[in-house]
């Protein structure tokens, strides 16, 4: 299978501030993607890369193997960008926004578009701007559908919608993607959402890469364990083992990729006095919060 | 294609461009009937002579009217665009960049042309009406600079709404009042007559900067 993205070893820095180095990942054809990362790890700095509204310091981004920077129409009609926000044309209706997009995509579908219309409960020559942000984010979602693309990029899906809005955005992305085969790079700041959706995740930090590796793989590997302890004043820091420690006073949780054994010796041979160990199972959010801290 | 994004455009513009042709019809209007009461009040040859002597522009009105033609339809078909970068859905669509901006531009730049040409031709009626046919001559190498002008403002004001870096659009902003300015300068009749070169050369210019500045935005901030 191909890979539709390629980005290899991306760095780019805003003034002075570096905002990532060396990024390297690949997107397979036909695969759910996602970017995850806190706010301010370069989310949307990755995908304007990605769309060519910015030019990297250095690195190589190819999209269908073009250079992000410089796609060729026939590439561009093949990805379907949803930007941060559902950010559309507000002062159109809905008729409208879908007449002028129409005429630029030759495997339009407008069916897709209306189907999806029919949910929301609105006219087709209301504004967009008279909308709710949950019913705007269906028209975004609904003009990139009948765009019919190959690659859908989408950044921060989740931003304003509530529980339901969240929920129909994504069961139509399953099935959409999983019927067709299409593949998906998304973002967003609700990691439970994408648990069971993503095939592939990356995982940024300030500045690096924390992880890349299927979703599965990750849930499986990474885990977390709680344990009690004498001393609460006892010394422990992140290392290869360790990826990541909380302290509530006696109560420690540690996450890590090592098995319970493993852990045990580990405290052992430092000398920490420990009782209680315990793995404790973990959601997507938790085992990211698990990975990134959370401040 | 072109028929969509002129579609799009107008719809950003509309109300705002009804509003600037009423406008340009009022300024047209008053010119028309002081025009007509000065020569009710005073003979035909008073009035030419102090039109000549002081160098009075009975239609000065129309220069004030063609400025804010030009930041007008600017500024309402740019705003939206800069609001959320909202220029990314433009530049994502299956077009060469050049050509969506391009046909962005032209868009704007023909209904301010279609204003112009209206208040030429309302204009030629009225000087034809009342003044001698040297007044008619003077008239459109007095007003063309105007349009122009009007022209150039509004290359101007989308150069500045798509420039992403503020401090570049500060230093557009500054350059671009300076070049505008150019053409609203002095009173008299036929002002720019021996330079309508230059002024044709700097609303070229400006036309093309409007390219850097999309370049700009894709480019995004550093």
């Amino acid at each position: 299978m191909s890979n539709v993205v390629e980005i290899k070893d991306l760095t780019h820095y805003y003034g002075e501030r570096l905002i990532f180095e060396n990024l390297s990942f690949n997107i397979r054809e036909g695969s759910i993607f996602g970017l995850l990362g806190k706010n301010g790890t370069g989310k949307t700095t990755t995908i304007n890369i990605l769309n060519g509204f910015l030019k990297p310091k250095s690195g190589k981004c190819l999209m269908f193997g073009e250079d992000s920077y410089s796609l060729s129409p026939a590439t561009k009609a093949r990805v379907g960008f949803l930007i941060e926000g559902h950010v559309q044309y507000s002062f159109m209706n809905i008729k409208q926004i879908e007449k002028y997009y129409a005429a630029f995509y030759p495997k339009w579908k407008k069916e897709a578009y209306y189907e999806l219309m029919a949910k929301l409960a609105v006219t087709e020559h209301q504004k967009l701007s008279k909308m709710s942000c949950g019913q705007r984010s269906q028209v975004a979602l609904g003009l990139i559908l009948a765009q019919d693309p190959d690659l859908l990029i989408l950044d921060d899906f989740s931003m304003g919608l509530d529980a339901g809005y969240r929920r129909l955005f994504i069961d139509y992305l399953t099935e959409y993607a999983k019927a067709e085969g299409k593949t998906i790079f998304i973002t967003s700041h609700i990691i439970q959402d994408l648990e069971n959706f993503l095939d592939d995740c990356i995982i940024l930090d300030y500045r690096s890469v924390l992880l890349t590796m299927p979703v599965k793989e990750f849930l499986a590997t990474f885990k977390q364990f709680k344990f009690d302890v004498t001393d609460p004043s006892v010394p422990m820091q992140k290392d290869h083992v360790v990826k990541n420690i909380e302290k509530v006073k006696n109560k420690i949780s540690v996450y890590t990729f090592n098995g319970e054994e493993e852990i045990r010796q580990y405290l052992t041979t430092r000398g920490i006095l420990f009782n209680g160990l315990h793995q404790v199972p973990m959601s997507l959010e938790d085992a990211f919060i698990g990975l990134t801290g959370k401040y | 294609m072109v028929t969509a994004m002129v579609m799009k455009e107008w719809l950003k513009v509309r109300w705002i461009f009804i509003g600037l042709a009423v406008l340009h019809g009022a300024a047209l209007l008053i010119t028309y009937y002081d025009l007509l009461n000065t020569f009710k009040i005073y003979k035909a040859n008073e009035v030419v002579i102090q039109f000549i002597t002081f160098e009075v522009v009975f239609y000065s009105k129309v220069k004030y009217v063609s400025l804010l033609t030009g930041l007008g339809i600017g500024i309402f078909q740019f705003f939206p665009e800069l609001n959320q970068s909202r220029l990314k859905l433009t530049l994502h669509l299956p077009v060469k960049e050049n050509r969506l901006i391009f046909q962005m531009a032209a868009t704007g730049a023909v209904l301010i042309i279609v204003l112009s040409v209206f208040d030429t031709l309302i204009l030629s009626l009225i000087t034809l009406r009342f003044l001698p046919r040297e007044f008619f001559d003077a008239m459109v190498t007095t007003t063309l600079p105007w349009y122009l002008g009007s022209l150039c403002s509004y290359f101007w004001v989308m150069i500045v709404f798509v420039e992403p870096n503020w401090v570049k659009r500060i230093l557009m902003s500054t350059v671009g009042l300076g070049i505008v300015s150019l053409f609203f300068e002095g009173g008299g009749y036929a002002m720019y007559a021996l330079s309508m070169g230059h002024i044709v050369l700097l609303t070229l210019f400006s036309s093309v900067i409007i390219f850097l500045s999309a370049f700009n935005f894709k480019r995004g901030i550093w």
